[in-house]
C-alpha cells in the first residue's frame, strides 16, 4: 500500500474574508506569488509526491510476489479535501485531481481531517497531511518529511518550529483509528503529544507562519519573494 | 537531486553534493544509530556499508555513493536479529556503546567476505574500529560466535522464541 498526501483546503477561512482588506476573498484562491494558496502547495507538495511513486516502482519490479490489485491501490496520490467554496475551487485544479469531500466542514478542521482520513485509509500505508495556508513550507521539507517516513516507517513524522509539533505531518497506518475519531477546530496537535516517544519531528521555521488574514499573506508574499532574490543574488555571484 | 539506495529504500536527497554521508544520515534521514567519532576516517564509530563493503561515511561525501546501495546499522536487519547482533548481545559486549554500531558493521563486513575468520583476519580487519571502553576481548568473542552460529538456524530460532 502506498503513502498517500492529503492536502486540507476544506475551511470557510472566515476570519480572512472577515478581515477589513478583503472583500470576502476565498482563502484558498488567495494569491501567492502569482498562483492561488491551493495551487502554490500543490506545487510544492509534487516533488514529493513524485519520489513516492518512483519508488512504488522500483518497488513492485523488485518484489515478484508482489500481488497487485489494481494500479490505482500501488499510485501514491495527492488528495485535495474540500468543503467550503468547493463550486468555486475545483474547477482550478488540475483535471483527475482526486477530490475528498467533506460533509462537515463547518463543524471544523478536526471534523474534515477525520473526514478526509476515513475516505482514503483502507489503501494507504501511511498519510501526509498537508495545510493550504501554510505556503512558506518548502518543497524540500514536504521531501525530507517522505525521506524520513520511509526509513522509520513506524514513527510519526511532524514538523517542529519553535518547539512546537505542527503541520505538515506523517502518520503511519495505526495512527489512523485515533485521527477519525477527531472532532470540531481541534487538529491533531494532542494526538502528537499523546504519542510523543513516537514523533520525529523535523524543524522548519516558516510551518509557523500560517495565512489567517490578508496582511499576512501580503507579508509572507514578501518573505518569499527576499528569499527568492536571496537565492538569485547568490547564484549570480557563485557563478 | 541525489539519489542513493539507503536501507533498501530508495532516497532523493536535495543536499550540497559535498555533505558528508554521515551528516545526511544523521542530520536530514534522523538515522542517528550511526555515530560521528572523529570525522577524519580513523576511529570507525561511523562504520556503514557501501554495496555490502564497510567503509567510514565521516569522510565519503553524498556524491561519491549517490545510485548506490548503503546500508546502517538499522538495516541490518529488520528485527536486529543480525547473527552478529545476536552474538553482540550474548556477549554482552557493549560498555559505553559509542563505538559499538561502528564495530557491528565491521565485523558484519568482515564475516561477509571471511565466514570463519582467523584471530589475526580480526584483529586486522576491526583494527581501524577504536574502541576507548577496550571492550576488544568480547568484540572477538562474539565475532568468532557469529562466525561458528548457524545463521538461518540461529535466527529462525531467536525469531520463534520471540
Amino acid at each position: 500500500m502506498p503513502v498517500n498526501i492529503i492536502l486540507l483546503a476544506a475551511g470557510a477561512g472566515k476570519r480572512f474574508a472577515g478581515s477589513k482588506n478583503s472583500k470576502g476573498d476565498i482563502k484558498q484562491l488567495a494569491k501567492f506569488q502569482g498562483a492561488t494558496l491551493i495551487e502554490h502547495t500543490i506545487e510544492q507538495l509534487n516533488p514529493a509526491l513524485a519520489q513516492l511513486n518512483q519508488l512504488n516502482q522500483t518497488t513492485v519490479h523488485n518484489d515478484d510476489n508482489a500481488n497487485h490489485t489494481s494500479d490505482n491501490n500501488e499510485k501514491s496520490q495527492l488528495y485535495i479535501s474540500l468543503g467550503a467554496h468547493q463550486d468555486k475551487i475545483s474547477p482550478l485544479l488540475p483535471k483527475n485531481t482526486p477530490l475528498l469531500t467533506s460533509r462537515h466542514w463547518q463543524k471544523g478542521i478536526g471534523h474534515s481531517l477525520a473526514d478526509a482520513i476515513k475516505q482514503v485509509a483502507p489503501f494507504s500505508s501511511h498519510l501526509l497531511i498537508a495545510l493550504v495556508d501554510q505556503p512558506l513550507v518548502t518543497q524540500q521539507h514536504y521531501q525530507t518529511l517522505v525521506n524520513t517516513s520511509l526509513l522509520h516507517p513506524d514513527k510519526i513524522i511532524a514538523t517542529r518550529s519553535d518547539d512546537l509539533l505542527l503541520p505538515p505531518v506523517i502518520f503511519p497506518k495505526d495512527f489512523f483509528p485515533e485521527l477519525v475519531q477527531l472532532q470540531g477546530d481541534i487538529g491533531a496537535a494532542k494526538l502528537l503529544k499523546r504519542h510523543k516517544n513516537r514523533v520525529i519531528s523535523l524543524q522548519c521555521d516558516m510551518a509557523k507562519l500560517d495565512v489567517d488574514t490578508p496582511e499576512q499573506l501580503a507579508e509572507m508574499n514578501n518573505i518569499a519573494t527576499e528569499k527568492i532574490t536571496a537565492t538569485r543574488e547568490h547564484l549570480v555571484i557563485s557563478t | 537531486m541525489i539519489n542513493v539506495t539507503i536501507n533498501k529504500k530508495a532516497i532523493e536527497l536535495d543536499v550540497d553534493p559535498q555533505m558528508p554521508l554521515l551528516y545526511a544520515l544523521r542530520d536530514e534521514l534522523q538515522l542517528t544509530g550511526t555515530k560521528f567519532g572523529c570525522g577524519a576516517g580513523q576511529c570507525g564509530a561511523c562504520t556503514v556499508h557501501l554495496n555490502g563493503q564497510a567503509i567510514r561515511s565521516c569522510i565519503t561525501p553524498i556524491s561519491a555513493v549517490a545510485n548506490q546501495k548503503i546500508t546502517t546499522i538499522e538495516g541490518l536487519d529488520e528485527h536486529n536479529n543480525d547473527k552478529v547482533q545476536i552474538a553482540w548481545r550474548e556477549y554482552k559486549v557493549p560498555q559505553c556503546g559509542y563505538c559499538q554500531s561502528g564495530q557491528i558493521m565491521s565485523a558484519s563486513a568482515l564475516l561477509a567476505k571471511t565466514a570463519n575468520p582467523s584471530d589475526k583476519q580480526i584483529d586486522d580487519f576491526m583494527q581501524g574500529n577504536i574502541c576507548r571502553c577496550g571492550t576488544y576481548k568480547r568484540i572477538k568473542a562474539a565475532i568468532k560466535s557469529a562466525a561458528n552460529s548457524e545463521p538461518s538456524a540461529n535466527e529462525t530460532l531467536v525469531k520463534e522464541n520471540r
